[in-house]
């Protein structure tokens, strides 16, 4: 809560703070910013009056520092990896989906990134005793087909398992944001969550070509999701489109490039930037790295896998 | 960490006016100063889309009734392909079938669709032929079908609202838009994209909230590496759960789907 309220600290009465709102230090930091003289005068508090309520939203408001190493033991201590079951592609990411990071997957179209996403659920809820949360942005989740892909399971586990995979639907980009922060309540109040995944966010954010506003709303998700990755270590995975143009006319025909939607602002945000196509020979798929903070792009970059009724294997 | 009041659906007038005030977090405004604030409905704005279980979609999904247009082997194809919440697009050369598809559909599931043609395509003495040859009652169908003539994007666009307050009288299962390509292609290039998504994402929320199936037609083009492929490049690909390439040698028609949940297939028919 920024705005100053008689409910952050037992100095600042209701009068003081009428009096602070009429001299437009509406915020905790316009109280922290303005001199402490003028603070006095307009409050009728004591410098040390003022200086306790200063350190106090100072240290309830700002980011403590940590030590490094504190720092590294509760990464350690907190730190989950979310195995993709799909053999390849964990070895590509060094065992799985660490939690903590938000992974992008980009794709042309049909490329096969729901059918990923449909996998890597299948997996996690066949292995881990955790709930998935799935924001459905065009509606391409099918269970009817999630239970298809369970079809090798007895009707017991098959029925336990849907029941794990959590579905929302979000149509609009308020609604994504609304429900992000829903979640974070939730997470709050002991809510257990390890994987989040976003299919297709270009779903809610090509709809406006207003690219200032678009950015707005891409740092909004941007931020919340990172504060819940890290703070309630939770694995992102976020799809994305490429969308392939071509340059010049008929007669002037140069290459075609491609471009990843979502604009340059958003590029910077997810730790790790996967990529999937379809091969045309053999029918498979090859996921490669595009970037990434955390893994060692040298030692593996790329990895085939090959698309099945019941999953990419 | 609070949700900041410039993440909610307001206008920017109303934005900046509350953070003028030191109104910057959602936390901060109680009900009683978004109504000062003239803030309608505010209640709503934080309210985020309800989550359901897979097991519980799982059984809305299981009460879909499959559509039927009536020739066996296309069938197969649809049945798995058309269902509620999806769009599925349709797409081929002149000649390919299209329109005698969406009519054979639109006759299939009888009294409840709602068919959009943009492009004088519909023929009534067609739909009247196929509706003789399925259905007992050719007149009470006739009178049940709804047909709405939208033009360009303008009228397509009211067409939807029209439709939001008119699905909460009437159930439909099924919304056909034959040609979506004829008023997008009269927008501007660069405009096509947001202008399809924000279609159908309306569309979307109404099929979502009413429970039908979206069906389109859309053209195929030449891309400059010679290939060709649906109008409206990828981003319009992206956006349909499901796409369907239709191919007619002699009598003989074809539907292979291209994009699909399900393993993609290919089928021959014929229309009777």
């Amino acid at each position: 809560m920024s705005r100053l309220g008689p409910e952050i600290h037992p100095l600042l009465t209701e009068d003081v703070v009428k009096a602070l709102h009429g001299r437009k230090v509406w915020t905790v930091g316009d109280f922290v910013k303005v001199d402490t003289q003028q603070i006095i005068k307009i409050a009728r508090l004591n410098f040390r009056e003022v200086r306790a309520v200063k350190n106090y939203l100072l240290k309830k408001f700002s980011a403590t520092p940590v030590n490094g190493f504190d720092f590294y033991k509760n990464v350690l201590k907190n730190t989950a990896i979310i195995p993709t079951g799909i053999k390849g592609v964990d070895q590509l990411l060094n065992g799985g989906l660490f939690t903590g990071n938000i992974y992008e997957l980009c794709g042309p179209p049909a490329s096969g990134k729901t059918h990923f996403v449909l996998t890597l659920i299948k997996n996690v809820i066949l292995n881990m005793d955790q709930n998935v949360h799935i924001f459905d942005t065009k509606n391409d989740f099918s269970a009817v087909k999630m239970k298809q892909m369970l079809k090798n399971c007895d009707e017991d586990r098959r029925t336990k398992s849907l029941g794990k995979i959590i579905v929302n639907r979000c149509y609009t980009r308020y609604d994504l944001i609304n429900s992000l922060y829903e979640i974070k309540n939730d997470l709050e109040n002991n809510m257990k969550l390890r994987l989040i995944i976003v299919d297709s966010l270009p779903g809610v954010i090509l709809n406006s070509n207003d690219h200032l506003t678009n950015n707005l709303y891409l740092n909004h998700i941007a931020n919340i999701m990172r504060y819940i990755a890290t703070e309630h270590h939770v694995a992102f995975l976020v799809t994305n489109l490429i969308t392939t143009w071509t340059d010049g006319g008929f007669k002037t025909q140069q290459e075609t490039s491609e471009t990843i939607t979502c604009g340059k602002y958003w590029s910077s945000v997810p730790n790790t930037r996967l990529r999937i196509e379809k091969m045309e020979n053999s029918g498979g798929c090859k996921l490669s790295v595009l970037r990434s903070d955390t893994l060692n792009q040298k030692v593996n970059s790329c990895a085939d896998i090959v698309p099945t009724e019941d999953g990419f294997l | 960490m609070n949700q900041p009041i410039s993440s909610l659906n307001l206008p920017d007038s109303i934005i900046g006016k509350l953070a003028n005030l030191g109104f910057n977090y959602c936390n901060d405004l109680g009900e009683n100063v978004a109504q000062r604030a003239n803030i309608p409905d505010y209640g709503s704005l934080k309210r985020a889309p309800k989550r359901c279980t897979a097991l519980e979609l799982c059984e809305s999904e299981s009460n879909w009734k499959p559509v039927t247009s009536f020739i066996p082997q296309l069938d197969c194809l649809l049945s798995k392909e058309i269902a509620s919440g999806v769009v599925t697009e349709l797409c081929g050369l002149p000649g390919t079938g299209r329109t005698q598809i969406c009519l054979h559909l639109a006759v299939g599931v009888a009294g409840e669709t709602v068919f959009i043609h943009t492009n004088n395509n519909l023929s009534v003495e067609r739909l009247k032929e196929i509706a003789e040859k399925f259905v007992p009652d050719v007149g009470a169908l006739m009178q049940k079908l709804l047909c709405i003539e939208a033009t360009n994007f303008t009228e397509l666009r009211a067409t939807v609202q029209f439709l939001k307050t008119w699905l909460s009288n009437n159930q439909i299962r099924l919304l056909i838009v034959d040609s979506i390509a004829w008023p997008l292609k009269q927008q501007p290039l660069m405009e096509r994209p947001h202008l399809i998504y924000r279609l159908f994402q309306e569309l979307r929320i109404l099929a979502n909230l009413h429970n039908f199936a979206i069906v389109v037609t859309n053209d195929l083009t030449t891309r400059n590496t010679g290939a060709t492929s649906s109008s409206f490049g990828d981003s319009f690909y992206h956006i349909v759960n499901n796409r369907i390439l239709l191919s007619r040698v002699n009598n003989r028609f074809c539907a292979k789907t291209l994009k699909s949940a399900n393993k993609n297939s290919e089928v021959f028919f014929k229309f009777e």
